[in-house]
């Protein structure tokens, strides 16, 4: 350009930072000039910036303050376990993970400058209100989620066998942990980054603790020395011993797959149920100990009543067949709800735990004076369990077991044991029991029991406490009016305690104190008992108002009676008696007219049963065992005494087909009535699906079956429910068979107590129960594992589908797809030599002798090598361990 | 006075390589800070955050200090610029880092990852421009105004369009070349193509018509084609004027436009992650 244009300037000089300019403008009709101004550029900018800033901000500012606050802050999609969050509507779902999700911008800036610590729950906090199932709340943050002493525990073992080690933090600077050691979710969960994995975790990050640097799988992982498992298998089952022999000596197949199936998934192995993997052979051994033992709740040890009167002791009346020499054993359970009773339970607590009646020595008078504290111990329970049935077992298991007992749990332990049972036993075995009691025990309380209609009263057995008073209890008033058997005793009670009907009439006995019984007042040695029994009542199974002289319900003569029981010289001496003949009182007469319990009865010689009511027998007149007072010899009785070769060496009642009646089946065999004096009764199992069709039978009514032939022996009668056995003496459980419910849950219960193999309380129970070949033989296949103080049954083999996490993993699905790997010796492989018995007999899980070599890790590392399959730290272990498994 | 050392030309390459070496340091440095974070299952976004922010304050300080111009004890305006460039340059690395070079798919992450690549990605180019532009305008005859553009394109329209009129008494033959080719080029604005690639063909193009023009001109006409091919060549330069100088200061129209927004939004941003972070009380 050689000229410039009118107007061009040639110097490019212009002054900076001007908003306006002078720009001239040419006017296109007459071509004259025209000078205007404008906004210079840099202005422009400058409202250009203002312009977009205020803009920018502004919509982020409104846009955190909309509803659509959520998806504009998200800062990516969620993983598909958690994208359900963000799908809904609503300000709060950021708040289902973000404590400052629902706060608003000036909270999140006052959170900023306070360090992150004034806004809401911590993530990890939010994390675990839907993880607290999954994972150990306990340990839920710390490393591997393991108790961080057992965790070091476990590394320094590792450390010392050479595994493995960790680095130091010291030198290392690890993941950031807070002073309890704990690790935020989100150090290693980094979350909206949509479909990427969640719990992806690289070798190096695992070896950032674990420093020992394992490059790959198959060059420095070191060999395995104790897989499958450090632990034993929780059902005792030899492996060598079945395949090599047994399997082999019948002829039969060994087949992996016989008792290990594979789960839903095909992820792992389980076990077969026992039906399909183990009935085979050994339901029939089952069967055989469940018929043949009972796990006994009350048995009546044989007494030495010489030995108990020479030592001034009193035990009060006593069943014949239970004297004799000193024997008999004090059942787990019934020890067990004894130690409720601070009597019993002190004394139980300087015996050994297989203490039997029979270490009595006769001659040690403190031996002897101490069984009759117990007897009068088992007394009291059998009182008790009388007059609440299984509402004494839950208190008496609260007060021993420290925890309470839900509703289900008794449901499952007494399996329909109600009052009535033990009412029929007391009257059987015990008649006196209430007058006894009522006299030996001040804190015996007297009270009515509205439910069985109004007059009717029961005794209560209530520990005695300072707080007793005369005033409170109606008996002791009506004894410190009587105090002594000199003085006359009033006829009538006056005044009547309110929970005594009026019409009620009540005789005086006496008895003779215990010497040593000093917390009963020596001049109470009358005392007014209920004298009443129910003889056809409408409510079975009650004790029914009802006056001595208007239904006598069993009548011994004066003389009979003063000769066995020491009380009728009381008796006579008490105003108002004229020497007729005196009223036994039985404690729980059961025999309503309507709804009687129903028998099984067998004929004399077992061949013939048949359900029965028993209100068709002549309740009133069925004589009551036979019974032994202080004074009576025992010689006598022993001689007659089937209980005593029994109690000296029980015999072992085989199974007799002809005899085994199955509940189940009871209604074919039932046919023809023959009610016997002994008899073993079946308490019906309200909640079992029997098969009986019993419809008449009240809810714990006893369905009484008599003993078979030989006469005097139990013969396998039914299994499945609480028999009383009236030879023995004895009220007990027997099993159904394999997984029976209620021995179970006895065996669970004890073995959830602290320390129950060393408590006196539960030591004789938990061995009862825990020894081998003990009742069922549960035992012998369960092993019992101890756990921190306590224990656990193991019922279940290695499920794995719902066992815990643990830090090795290994899912069989996608390997067994391959042909040779389908044998499953190709990984597992049987050491003939070896013997796992013994690593099932004690409580440590970790005694494990395992039956198979270990795995060879060049079997893995064939397809797990860099270049193939995966062989990375967490394709075989796992971080989190101890939690529940949640679809990995 | 001793003459210098070295001549500028090789003191700037020094100066580049050695502001460049530091920058390429500087990153590899955050790379294995952040590497090791990582590494150790720690966030290593609050690092790269911080680092970050303070880049983009420090990146915006520089408009301060080109404000400021009486503080020398901050440094030149040149080392100023230096730094800007190459502490710019670098965030690129940082901003990866930061968002663990995954495009960001949330909306406000999306809307600030938006702003940082437009502020400095505007800076990029606004450096090529500043260093490739002004040779370009150098080969031009003349140096004009950017706002005095219009008004000289105008200007031009003007006398070419009254040059023409004066010529037309005897022909109409550059009357109708003027309303047929001309009256386009003179009187309107220039195509979006040649915005964006500013050639001159269609000055060549124009020019060898009016070449071609004379054939049919008259003695008096035809200084009159040569007058308006000169118009052309000067219509021609205007219009690269414009295009080139108008790409030399619009950068900046977005460089400083978004850089408060940024600023802004990453400051809301930080907040933010501290608030939001997952941890433990």
């Amino acid at each position: 350009m050689n000229r410039p244009l009118p107007g061009m300037k040639t110097d490019s000089y212009e002054r900076p930072n001007e908003k306006w300019t002078e720009t001239v403008l040419v006017a296109s009709e007459d071509g004259a000039e025209v000078t205007t101004t404008q906004r210079s550029l840099r202005n422009k900018r400058a409202v250009f910036t203002l312009a977009v800033t205020s803009f920018i901000v502004g919509t982020t500012l409104i846009l955190f303050n909309s509803p659509y606050r959520n998806e504009f802050l998200a800062p990516g999609p969620l993983c598909s376990s958690h994208a359900q969050i963000l799908a809904g509507q609503g300000a709060d779902r950021c708040a289902a993970c973000h404590g400052a999700g629902d706060k608003s911008f000036a909270q999140w800036f006052s959170d900023a400058i306070s360090g992150g610590r004034s806004i809401g729950a911590c993530q990890s906090d939010l994390c675990m209100e839907c993880h607290k199932n999954s994972l150990n709340a306990d340990y839920a943050l710390v490393a591997h989620n393991v108790d961080p002493a057992v965790l070091a525990e476990m590394t320094a073992e590792k450390q010392r066998s050479g595994q493995f080690s960790l680095a130091s933090y010291a030198n290392v600077p690890g993941p950031p942990v807070n002073p309890l050691g704990e690790l935020a979710c989100s150090t290693c969960h980094r979350e909206h980054h949509g479909s990427e994995s969640l719990s992806a975790l690289t070798d190096a990050q695992c070896q950032i603790c674990h420093s020992d640097q394992i490059h790959s799988f198959e060059k420095d992982h070191p060999e395995f020395t104790s897989t499958p498992f450090n632990r034993r298998s929780r059902i005792a089952f030899d492996h060598t011993t079945h395949g090599l022999k047994h399997f082999a000596q019948s002829g039969m197949e060994f087949d992996c797959a016989q008792c290990h199936i594979d789960d839903e998934r095909y992820d792992t192995k389980v076990l077969a149920p026992f039906e399909q993997s183990c009935a085979m052979c050994h339901e029939d051994e089952i069967i055989d100990s469940t018929s043949r033992d009972t796990l006994a709740m009350i048995s009546l040890p044989m007494l030495d009543l010489d030995a108990i009167s020479d030592a001034g002791g009193d035990i009060g009346q006593w069943p014949e067949m239970a004297t004799g020499d000193f024997d008999g054993p004090l059942p787990g359970i019934m020890r067990l709800l004894l130690t409720a009773d601070d009597e019993a339970a002190a004394i139980l607590a300087t015996l050994d735990r297989n203490f039997e009646f029979g270490d009595v020595d006769p001659y040690e008078t403190d031996q002897v004076l101490q069984a009759c504290d117990l007897v009068w111990s088992i007394k009291r329970l059998m009182h008790e369990l009388s007059v609440e049935g299984s509402e004494a077992i839950k208190r008496r298991l609260e007060i021993v077991l420290e925890r309470s007992i839900s509703d289900d749990e008794l449901v499952a332990l007494t399996d329909g044991l109600e009052a009535p049972v033990f009412q029929e036993a007391t009257r059987r075995w015990l008649p006196e029991l209430t007058t006894e009691l009522a006299v030996r025990t001040p804190g015996l309380q007297q009270y009515s029991l509205s439910q069985f209609g109004d007059g009717e009263v029961l005794f209560h057995y209530r520990p005695r406490s300072s707080e007793d008073t005369l005033a409170e209890n109606p008996l002791k008033e009506l004894m410190s009016a009587n105090v002594s058997a000199d003085q006359p005793a009033p006829s009538t009670p006056d005044p009547a305690p309110e929970t005594v009907a009026p019409q009620q009439e009540l005789a005086v006995v006496s008895t003779t104190p215990d010497p040593r019984d000093t917390s009963t007042p020596p001049a109470a040695s009358q005392v007014i008992v209920n004298n009443e029994r129910g003889d056809g009542g409408d409510e079975g199974g009650v004790v029914r108002n009802q006056t001595l002289r208007e239904t006598p319900p069993v009548e011994i003569p004066a003389e009979q009676l003063l000769v066995e029981n020491p009380l009728k010289e009381r008796v006579e001496q008490t105003p108002g008696n004229t020497g007729a003949p005196v009223q036994v009182p039985p404690v729980a007469a059961n025999a309503g007219q309507d709804d009687a319990p129903l028998a099984i009865v067998n004929t004399q010689s077992g061949s013939e049963r048949q359900i029965v009511n028993q209100s068709s027998s002549p309740t009133a007149a069925e004589p009551s065992m036979p019974v032994a007072g202080n004074r009576q010899p025992t010689g006598e009785v022993l001689a007659a005494n089937p209980l005593k070769e029994r109690f000296g060496a029980p015999p072992v009642v085989p199974a007799d087909p002809a005899v085994n009646l199955p509940v189940v089946n009871a209604p074919d065999v039932a046919q023809t009535v023959e009610p016997m004096e002994d008899e073993v009764a079946v308490i019906p199992n309200p909640h079992m699906e029997t098969g009986i069709n019993l419809p008449a039978v009240a809810d714990s009514a006893p369905v009484s079956v008599p003993v078979s032939d030989p006469p005097g022996e139990v013969a396998v009668v039914a299994r499945g429910a609480w028999i009383r056995n009236d030879l023995i003496l004895q009220i007990g459980y027997r099993p159904e068979g394999h997984a029976d419910s209620t021995l179970s849950e006895w065996a669970d219960m004890i073995t959830s107590v602290e320390n129950a193999d060393v408590r006196f309380e539960t030591s004789a129970l938990f061995e009862e129960l825990t020894r081998q070949n003990s009742i069922g033989t549960c035992r012998n296949c369960h092993t019992v594992d101890r756990n921190e103080n306590a224990f656990v049954v193991n019922w279940n083999g290695e499920n794995h589908t719902s066992a815990l996490r643990e830090f090795t993993k290994f899912v069989h699905g996608p390997h067994l797809i391959q042909p040779h790997l389908q044998d499953c010796s190709y990984c597992h492989t049987l050491d003939p030599e070896s013997n796992s018995v013994a690593s099932f007999e004690g409580f440590d899980s970790t005694v494990s002798i395992s039956n198979f070599e270990p795995i060879v890790k060049d079997n893995c590392a064939s397809c797990h090598r860099e270049g193939q399959t995966d062989s990375g730290c967490t394709q075989c272990h796992n971080y989190h361990v101890g939690s529940r498994r949640i679809g990995d | 006075m001793k003459p210098p050392r070295t001549s500028p030309n090789f003191t700037f390459s020094r100066r580049r390589l050695k502001y460049a070496m530091i920058a390429i340091i500087s990153v590899a440095v955050i790379g294995l800070l952040v590497w090791l974070q990582n590494r150790n299952l720690r966030h290593s976004t609050f690092f790269t955050g911080y680092l970050l922010m303070g880049s983009i304050l420090f990146l915006t300080a520089f408009n301060l200090r080109k404000k400021i111009p009486v503080l020398p004890a901050f440094g030149s305006a040149t080392m100023w610029m230096q730094l800007h460039i190459y502490v710019g340059l670098s965030t690129f690395a940082v901003f990866g880092f930061h968002i663990a070079w995954r495009i960001p798919n949330g909306m406000f992450e999306g809307l600030l990852a938006f702003l940082y690549l437009a502020v400095a990605l505007s800076g990029v180019y606004g450096l090529y421009a500043t260093r490739i532009m002004p040779r370009r305008l150098a080969a031009l005859k003349e140096e004009v105004i950017y706002e005095r553009i219009p008004a000289l394109q105008r200007q031009l329209a003007t006398s070419a369009k009254r040059l023409v009129l004066e010529a037309c008494e005897s022909t109409d033959v550059l009357a109708r070349f003027y309303v047929n080719k001309l009256a386009t080029f003179f009187e309107r604005p220039r195509s979006l193509a040649y915005m964006i690639n500013p050639s001159g063909r269609r000055r060549k193009q124009l020019l060898d018509e009016i070449t071609d023009l004379n054939r049919y001109l008259g003695e008096q006409q035809r200084p009159v084609g040569a007058q308006l091919s000169e118009m052309v060549q000067q219509k021609d330069d205007l219009d690269y004027h414009r295009v080139v100088q108008g790409r030399l200061k619009l950068w900046l129209f977005v460089h400083i436009g978004m850089t408060y927004s940024l600023l802004i939004i990453s400051i809301i941003h930080g907040i933010m992650a501290h608030a939001f972070a997952g941890g433990l009380r």
